[in-house]
């Protein structure tokens, strides 16, 4: 693979601007990559480009040269980049390794800004809804995220901040506690002043005075002067007075500072003066309950939480080098294609990974639909197995194998006597899944009674036991999975539309085999590997006549059917190599390419379809592939965007 | 079998003060969990031991200042237990636990389980009110000083403008202020009670029952520096270090008037 990434600093007055989707498309056209992701952070624009092996610098449009690329980018769009003039580029492992630090929040320049990492995960949305991010990208996301909330849980990485107003609300906060019941004085009219304000604010302070003129600040102390004559109190008296400017000389003034102390009775108060002129820091020093800080104290703190960022950093980096070096073996490896039980290189299976991937730590129900044979138990087996549940029971429920008249006291239990022949207290099956997972294969066979207690189960988790009074409170994720159309079942009346809305929370549709011809070969070699295995076989392989004949059929009986024709060819099979006779008769005298759609396919979609299949042949290499089909580069590249364009 | 559990008890609590070491180095979640659990076996263990002790004595085991030091020592556990399981605060734990180590391994040492009684508590269950009233106080004034030292260390670092480790792991100084402001007003009460009740039991039991007695003078210093602090607080406006210091003060004068009064100055509170 070849990965590489162009980074341009933003100044910092510059707009964000961000792409849309058709222009993410265009410049895709422009650059001529397989997948793209344009992550517009505050501070950063980075542009990772990933491509198939040995396609780099011969599209002509980007070379190694970073400023050809920043010129060509703002010959493309000025707006984008209007003043910038910095653009850096990396390649292959340094470019995986800033793209891992990107996701981290964690900028080129060392600085942190977590604004950067939701930039680069809203690239990444954007990208797979316009389908530039592959396998690829989509792996790295994958591993970005993992990354991500192991530095969160096992390391203080996201919690140490280093910025002076985030270290002066931790001192505050030392000193008081919450802000809810607090007020601010801030001085000042710079940026820091009103950064600072903006913190407190966020952080829910009771009351804040902002004084930004002199006049202001006179105001202000002539009326704490005026009221220190009396008792009554007039101004507000602030639990935290923070000088960002010299306004009044009175607030660096100790004796007008112990003034408003006794007038506060001595409560805690917190004086900090990040002028460069401030002075009589031995006075504040003596003074009862009152925490002075400087800006130099304050920067002392700043860099001791830093020091001790910086080792964090270091961990962080090794974790970095050792996600690439993963990366690059995860590319070597047939891994890829694998998702727990489940094998598929197809984009369609990609993306069911993925979503699995993503929903499987959460306790959302989910549906899964699909022919048979397309393999939804192994779909429920994953999302157990990558949840946090997976040391936890997986129980495995066929609703439609069980006589309905049993399936009541099988799902909830029974107690003793709720029917004849109920001797015992019987554990259910959504007892026995407690803290697990329950996966109830063929929900649309569930009798009507049963739909309204499961759907009770999904609102309340808890069940009766049959002839039970007591509610029994559990915790079971739920996963369900149906062959047939719920949704029309729902409007025929056979299926309840409450309970299917509470199912179908996420719907994952696993597409037929003829629908994703793409995982053919790869099942294929993955089955013939497991039965050549266990029938003590060398490893099998299918001749190319064998090879075309599975991949024209039409697999009605799915993954299973393949898998049986695999096992049954392995059983059969004499030699190394698996010849159309020991397909089965069905498969072997198909004689039509069947579509999904049409009975008789037209030339072009069987042309497509043969050019998407040499391009996985050979592994995404453009050049093979055009090599292979007989016709020119850029014949292949306008075919290809041909059909891009009809998805 | 006493002095076997008496040491077993202390090392329980040894072994739990380990453990809020830890807890309070790594500042995680879990490790409070675990050292908080440990804790409540020491004294759930050390609940054990004074039953035992109830049923070898005959009485509750607060009938001479040795008893009363474990039986103490068990009152400061539990107050704690319930705090830092209301309040999810672990660094009381690091200072309490050496506190009530210390009170129950005095009371190992020097508890004789084969002195007679004092005649004059024979038959008087009142007196047993009187204490275990007290004790109650004496936890609420514990916390307070805890809460309190720790107010001052924190104060301390915050003035030297350095992040230590308590600095780190401290909450804030509000949350110590206000802990030990409702420990005083706790023990004050709890105070004025059971002195209250030992005042009414004497005079019931003895003669002529009011002497210029070390005990009694110093039981009357400690409860005016508390009330010292509880008239600061309300009418002064005292807040952070100065009340902080007003309770380090009471919690001194609470073990003196305790310990070396009650063993060595008292002629008439008396119960060796």
């Amino acid at each position: 693979m070849s990965f590489r990434v162009y980074y341009i600093a933003r100044p910092a007055n510059s707009t964000v601007t961000e792409l849309d989707p058709a222009q993410l498309a265009n410049l895709r056209e422009q650059l001529g990559v397989q997948e793209l992701l344009c992550v517009a952070g505050p501070r950063y624009l980075e542009l990772y480009l990933a491509d198939a092996p040995q396609r780099n610098s011969t599209n002509g449009v980007y070379a190694n040269e970073p400023r050809a690329f920043l010129s060509f980018l703002s010959e493309w769009n000025r707006a984008l980049i209007s003043k910038a003039t910095m653009c850096e580029h990396e390649t292959e492992k340094a470019a995986l390794k800033h793209y891992f630090r990107s996701a981290l929040g964690w900028l080129p320049d060392g600085a942190r800004e977590e604004r950067h990492a939701g930039a680069l995960r809203a690239a990444h949305a954007n990208a797979q809804q316009q389908n530039f991010a592959g396998l690829y990208c989509n792996r790295l996301y994958e591993r970005a995220l993992w990354l991500t909330e192991k530095a969160r849980l096992e390391t203080d990485f996201f919690a140490q901040t280093a910025s002076l107003a985030v270290t002066l609300l931790e001192v505050a906060g030392k000193i008081f506690g919450g802000f809810k019941n607090r007020t601010a004085l801030l001085l000042g009219n710079n940026m820091e002043a009103t950064r600072t304000a903006q913190t407190l604010r966020e952080a829910d302070i009771g009351g804040l005075l902002l004084l930004s003129k002199t006049s202001q600040a006179e105001d202000y102390v002539n009326s704490l002067l005026a009221s220190a004559a009396s008792d009554h109190i007039f101004a507000p008296p602030a639990d935290l007075i923070l000088i960002f400017e010299t306004l009044h000389p009175q607030f660096g003034d100790p004796r007008f500072i112990q003034k408003l102390m006794a007038k506060r009775q001595h409560a805690p108060l917190l004086l900090a003066d990040l002028t460069a002129e401030a002075a009589h820091a031995a006075a504040f020093q003596k003074m009862r309950n009152l925490y002075f800080y400087a800006r130099a104290d304050l920067n002392r703190l700043v860099d001791q939480n830093t020091s001790t960022r910086e080792q964090v950093e270091s961990k962080i980096a090794q974790w970095l080098e050792s996600e690439v070096e993963n990366f690059y073996q995860w590319l070597a490896s047939t891994e890829r294609f694998h998702f727990g039980k489940m094998v598929g290189r197809s984009r369609e299976m990609q993306t069911v990974f993925e979503l699995i991937a993503r929903i499987a730590r959460t306790d959302i129900t989910i549906l899964i639909q699909g022919e048979s044979g397309t393999g939804k138990e192994l779909v429920a087996a994953a999302v157990h197995e990558s949840s946090g549940r997976a040391r936890r029971p997986f129980v495995v429920v066929n609703c439609g194998a069980i006589p309905e008249s049993l399936l009541e006291s099988e799902l909830f239990g029974h107690v003793r006597g709720a029917f004849t022949g109920a001797i015992s207290n019987k554990k259910g099956l959504f007892e026995e899944a407690h803290m697990g997972t329950i996966f109830l294969d063929e929900i649309g066979e569930l009798p009507q009674q049963l739909q309204v207690k499961l759907l009770r189960f999904l609102q309340d988790n808890v069940i009766r036991k049959v002839g039970s009074n007591a509610n029994l409170q559990l915790d079971v994720r739920v996963l369900a999975a149906t062959n047939r159309d719920l949704e029309q079942m729902v409007a025929q009346g056979a299926f309840r539309s409450d309970l299917y809305y509470r199912l179908n929370v996420i719907r994952l549709d696993l597409p037929p085999l003829r629908e994703r011809r793409d995982d053919i070969p790869v099942l294929a070699r993955y089955f013939l590997h497991k039965y050549s295995e266990r029938m003590r076989k060398p490893d099998r392989e299918l001749s190319s006549e064998a090879m075309q004949k599975i991949l024209s059929y039409a697999w009605p009986g799915n993954v299973r059917e393949l898998e049986n024709a695999m096992e049954r060819a392995v059983a059969l099979s004499l030699e190394r190599e698996i010849g159309l006779a020991e397909l089965p008769d069905n498969i072997r005298q198909h004689t039509t390419i069947v579509s999904s759609n049409h009975a008789r396919p037209a030339l072009k979609e069987i042309e497509q379809r043969y050019i998407l299949e040499t391009l996985e042949f050979c592994a995404g290499n453009y050049d093979e592939a055009a090599r292979v089909l007989g016709i020119g580069r850029t014949t292949l590249w306008r075919k290809l965007k041909e059909y891009q364009a009809q998805h | 079998m006493i002095p076997l559990e008496q040491w077993l008890v202390t090392f329980a609590y040894l072994f739990a003060l380990a453990h809020y070491v830890k807890a309070f180095r790594e500042g995680k979640d879990e490790s409070r969990k675990r050292s908080w659990r440990i804790a409540a076996v020491a004294i759930a263990l050390h609940l054990g031991y004074l039953v035992h002790l109830s049923f070898t004595i005959g009485r509750l085991p607060v009938t001479n200042v040795f008893e009363t030091l474990t039986a103490c020592a068990w009152f400061f556990g539990i107050a704690y237990l319930g705090l830092e399981w209301r309040l999810h605060e672990t660094s009381l734990g690091l200072f309490i636990l050496p506190i009530i180590i210390v009170l129950h391994t005095l009371s190992n040492l020097f508890l004789d389980l084969n002195r007679a009684l004092p005649p004059i508590l024979m038959q008087e269950f009142l007196f047993e009110i009187h204490v275990v009233i007290l004790l109650f106080s004496y936890s609420a004034f514990a916390i307070s000083f805890i809460a309190s030292l720790l107010y001052l260390l924190l104060a301390r670092e915050i003035q030297k403008k350095s992040a230590g480790l308590f600095y780190r792991r401290l909450p804030s100084l509000a949350f110590f202020d206000a802990l030990s402001n409702r420990g005083v007003n706790i023990g004050l009460l709890f105070l004025t009670l059971g002195v209250a009740f030992g005042i009414y039991e004497g005079a019931k039991v003895a003669e002529q029952f009011f002497k210029w007695d070390a005990k009694f003078v110093a039981v009357g210093l400690t409860w005016l520096i508390y009330f010292f602090h509880l008239l600061g607080r309300f009418k002064l406006g005292w807040q952070g270090r100065r009340a902080a210091f007003v309770s380090l003060l009471g919690f001194g004068s609470l073990l003196f008037s305790f310990l070396i009064v009650s063993l060595t100055l008292s002629e008439v509170h008396h119960f060796r």
